[in-house]
């Protein structure tokens, strides 16, 4: 739990971004470099320093993904991976912050659930695979347990330690106005925990993501996971490359998004 | 804060209602399948794609996973109807006491000519035979698995001693890489990654395990479970009859353009790359001598601890 | 003497844990308070005034003893008994606009008398000089501000009994008077029953009708003492007062005896 808060604390400065000339220097520093890492692959392919069928030339890579995006095939697998990541991303908010709040605030739940909850948190989930599969088969279902499974321990252990940070004078200002117990979690709990489980939810936001693309890794026919592996048997590493840009580009928006989203529902976040 | 929740729930909604996997077609009885992505399941390919299983009544939904990993367990938990597998998976399966059933032939080597998979070692390595590479390494795809043991079996017919050479797990599509950087002294390779290694030189060609250890080795096979043979017998006998006519229109278009096409579409991999690989004829029947064969060698690498009953894992429907 | 809130023979014991002895935070404590009443109570930092107000707001429970509301026993929070915390910024809820902070307490009504209240909770910011900081966030609110916001919020509450506890110690020394005078005015016209805790003996005279001192550890009550001075108070003649001067020397001399008796006795 304590790396968790770790992780909620580190949050990058929104509102002191820097702007001007000095600012648009670093950016031009940080793009010069990506571009002679880039020269630097094309050169080691094409002048063949590297020899190998999984290293195709940069600009092969980027032929790919344009060609990718024109026959539409692309945007259906990682549709399909959206679609597992984002239920299962659903499924796991809901019970994360929901058992969170309640864990935390009831003492009977958690000395029943949280030895549960700690036991499986640390299983990888190559291994519980097997099993998994017996029980949930090898389609959506298995897929989005296993989106769920990864994205709810970064959801649980922020809201549930957000709750137990909660400064007691809060609490007790809503018991002296009589506030019910439902009300006291949905009205006030909740949002004084909302700033930690944003923290959660976008720790989560990534992984999910990665989650579902390893998971369609293991069985399926569909999914950009699939895609990987297919292209990758298939000898066609341009592809998968190329697929691997789009990926990395859907995970970046996804982030972006989420931080306009959080700077817009928890304005007070880091405040008061 | 209220407006921002409504947009993203909308944005949500969007993303749950993204589409999921198309509807099957009325009034087809459905078989699901778990293939391996790769040349041998052709000829059930080419059965789908003539409509062979739609005579017959049948709708067939492939589901391909890397290295069949999740074939058996898939296939025992009711997710799959059947699964194209190989024959020590088959056999390690019926060990463990899984009620597994082979109802059809899928590949087989019997031509040497034809055998395109092979172990490869570095030209200026000197590794010619199993003997050359005890305390040496050899990449297979997995342990324990049929890659493994004609490894292993190879080794031992050339020579060499298994048990003083490290079998290290490489996937296929690293394997070429690990050679040439010589993180292995071999590797066990199957095509396309075998026929791309070898045109590149530097690499040569050591043994053929299947050819030489075991002319007319049945590798793969089509398995289903027993529960499921005794529940619809006859769907798996219309999926066998269907499959082969598959195998028959395979055997018959091996020089074929259409049959690289189809073979390409379903892998993704370039006709001119499956145009360098030589096509095996694919068995219409399950060899059941082959198969106890590879149970012999399956007892003396200790991965099988006694015979197993093949009369009751081969099916009479494979025979 | 009419009684609205009493505290009879209150004791409280803190269990220590493991190897730490029990504390007793105050022993056979009694004292009430009678219907708009101004009651202050002052003694030193860490002598658990607050716990007194905590059992009065029904936070905690006495270990021994009891406490009486309208003649019934206190044990969940009351309707009608308001807390007013020291620590104002922790007290509001962060996400919530001043105005919507305000409503809170009267949430629970039906949806048809939700313009009323509305209009009323505006009325409360009014009275406590917050015209037009109703749709801001506390963070962008000072201290002072803040600590109006707990006020309107706890007059929406329609207190009965108001607990003070510290509500002025954390902001500067004028915002303090400007607190105290507003909180004068407000208890004068909403007539509730005040009880104030603080260390501040000035405060305490200042504000109440009768002022209960505390003493040594564990904590029991010293004397009882009424302030007598006339109302309303104002923060310069009312201080310039010389039965106010009396009444501080008095005081603080009680309270400094308890760490140093013997030079007070001399």
């Amino acid at each position: 739990m304590s790396a968790m808060d770790g992780l909620a604390g580190v949050r990058e400065k929104r509102s002191s971004r820097r702007s001007g000339p000095n600012g648009m220097d670093r950016r031009a520093y940080g793009f010069l470099l990506l571009a002679v890492l880039l020269s630097f692959w094309e050169l080691s392919s094409r002048a063949g320093w590297i020899v190998s069928a999984y290293w195709p030339p940069v600009s092969h890579i980027f032929a790919a993904a344009i060609a990718q995006l024109a026959g539409g095939e692309i945007l259906l697998a990682l549709a399909s991976t959206l679609r597992r990541a984002a239920i299962g991303y659903i499924a796991a908010s809901v019970a994360g912050i929901v058992l969170g709040i309640v864990l935390a605030r009831n003492r009977v739940l958690r000395y029943g659930l949280l030895p549960l909850i700690e036991i499986v948190r640390p299983m990888p989930t190559p291994a519980v695979i097997p099993p998994l599969i017996l029980f949930l088969g090898v389609d959506d279902a298995l897929k989005i347990f296993i989106v769920a499974l990864a994205s709810f321990f970064p959801i649980f252990s922020n809201t549930f330690t957000g709750v137990a940070a909660i400064d007691d004078t809060l609490i007790q200002t809503a018991r002296t106005f009589r506030t019910s117990t439902v009300r006291l979690l949905a009205r006030v709990v909740f949002p004084a925990t909302l700033p930690a489980i944003a923290a959660g939810l976008r720790t989560a936001t990534s992984l999910c993501l990665v989650v579902a693309v390893l998971s369609e890794m293991i069985a399926g026919s569909s999914g950009i996971g699939y895609y990987l592996v297919e292209t990758q048997y298939a000898m066609r590493p341009d592809l998968m490359y190329a697929a691997v840009l789009y990926l990395a580009a859907t995970g970046y928006a996804l982030n972006r998004i989420f931080l306009a989203l959080e700077a817009r529902m928890v304005p007070w976040m880091g405040r008061s | 804060m209220r407006k921002a929740l409504v947009w993203l729930g909308l944005a949500m909604m969007g993303l749950v209602a993204l589409p999921a996997a198309p509807a099957p077609a009325a009034d087809l009885e459905k078989v699901r399948i778990s293939i391996i992505p790769i040349g041998d399941v052709a000829p059930l390919f080419a059965a789908v794609q003539n409509g062979y299983f739609r005579e017959v009544g049948l709708e067939i939904d492939t589901t391909p996973s890397a290295g069949g990993a999740a074939g058996i367990p898939g296939l025992v938990g009711g997710s799959f109807d059947i699964a194209y597998g190989n024959v020590v998976s088959a056999l390690l399966a019926a060990q463990q006491g899984l009620d597994v059933k082979v109802i059809a032939a899928g590949t087989n080597v019997t031509d040497p000519k034809l055998d395109a998979t092979g172990i490869f070692a570095k030209s200026d390595s000197g590794i010619k035979s199993g003997k050359d590479l005890e305390g040496k390494s050899i990449a297979v795809n997995t342990r324990n698995n049929v890659i493994w043991l004609y490894a292993r079996a190879w080794v031992k017919a050339t020579g060499g001693d298994p048990e003083r050479v490290t079998f290290k797990e490489v996937p296929f599509p690293q394997m070429e890489d690990a050679l040439r950087q010589s993180r292995v002294d071999a590797a066990f390779m199957v095509p396309p990654f075998s026929i791309v290694a070898a045109q590149k030189g530097g690499l040569s060609k050591v043994g053929m395990p299947y050819s030489d250890v075991q002319p007319g080795v049945d590798v793969g096979q089509y398995i289903t479970t027993g529960k499921l043979l005794a529940a619809r017998p006859d769907t798996v006998k219309k999926f066998v009859a269907a499959l082969r006519k598959g195998i028959e229109w395979y055997n018959a278009n091996l020089t074929n353009e259409a049959l690289l096409t189809l073979i390409s579409g379903y892998t993704k991999a370039d006709v001119a790359l499956l145009k360098l690989a030589p096509v095996p004829t694919a068995p219409v029947r399950s060899d059941i001598s082959q198969i106890r064969k590879t149970m012999q060698l399956m007892i003396e690498s200790k991965l099988l601890p006694a015979p197993l009953d093949l009369d009751k894992i081969v099916d009479p429907l494979a025979r | 003497m009419s009684q609205r809130l009493g505290f009879d023979r209150v004791t409280k014991v803190f269990e220590g844990s493991g190897n730490d002895a029990d504390f007793v935070a105050f022993d056979d404590i009694t004292l009430e308070a009678a219907p708009s009443e101004f009651l202050a109570v002052v003694g030193p930092s860490g002598c658990g005034k607050s716990t007194l107000l905590r059992m009065a707001a029904g936070l905690t429970d006495p270990t021994r003893g009891k406490v009486v509301l309208d003649g019934k026993p206190v044990r969940e929070p009351p309707p009608g008994v308001i807390y007013l915390f020291q620590q104002y910024a922790k007290s509001l809820f962060a996400w919530r606009t001043v105005i919507d902070n305000v409503m809170f307490p009267v949430e629970g009504a039906p949806r048809a008398r939700r313009g009323e209240l509305r209009a009323q909770c505006r009325d409360y910011l009014r009275q406590v000089g917050l015209d037009g900081f109703e749709d801001k966030y506390p963070w962008q609110l000072s201290g002072g501000m803040q600590q109006r916001v707990a006020i309107a919020r706890a007059l929406a509450a329609d207190p009965q009994v108001l607990l003070l506890d510290e509500p002025f110690s954390a902001v500067d020394a004028l915002t303090r008077m400007e607190l105290q005078t507003l909180m004068l005015q407000l208890w004068e016209r909403r007539k509730f029953t005040a009880i104030l805790v603080t260390h501040d003996v000035e405060e305490a005279i200042f504000l109440a009708d009768r002022v209960a001192v505390l003493g040594a550890r564990p904590t029991s009550l010293k004397e009882v003492i009424d302030v007598g001075l006339p109302r309303p108070r104002d923060q310069l003649t009312t201080r310039e007062d010389p039965r106010f001067l009396k009444l501080r020397h008095h005081i603080t001399a009680s309270l400094l005896a308890r760490n140093d008796g013997h030079v007070a006795s001399a």
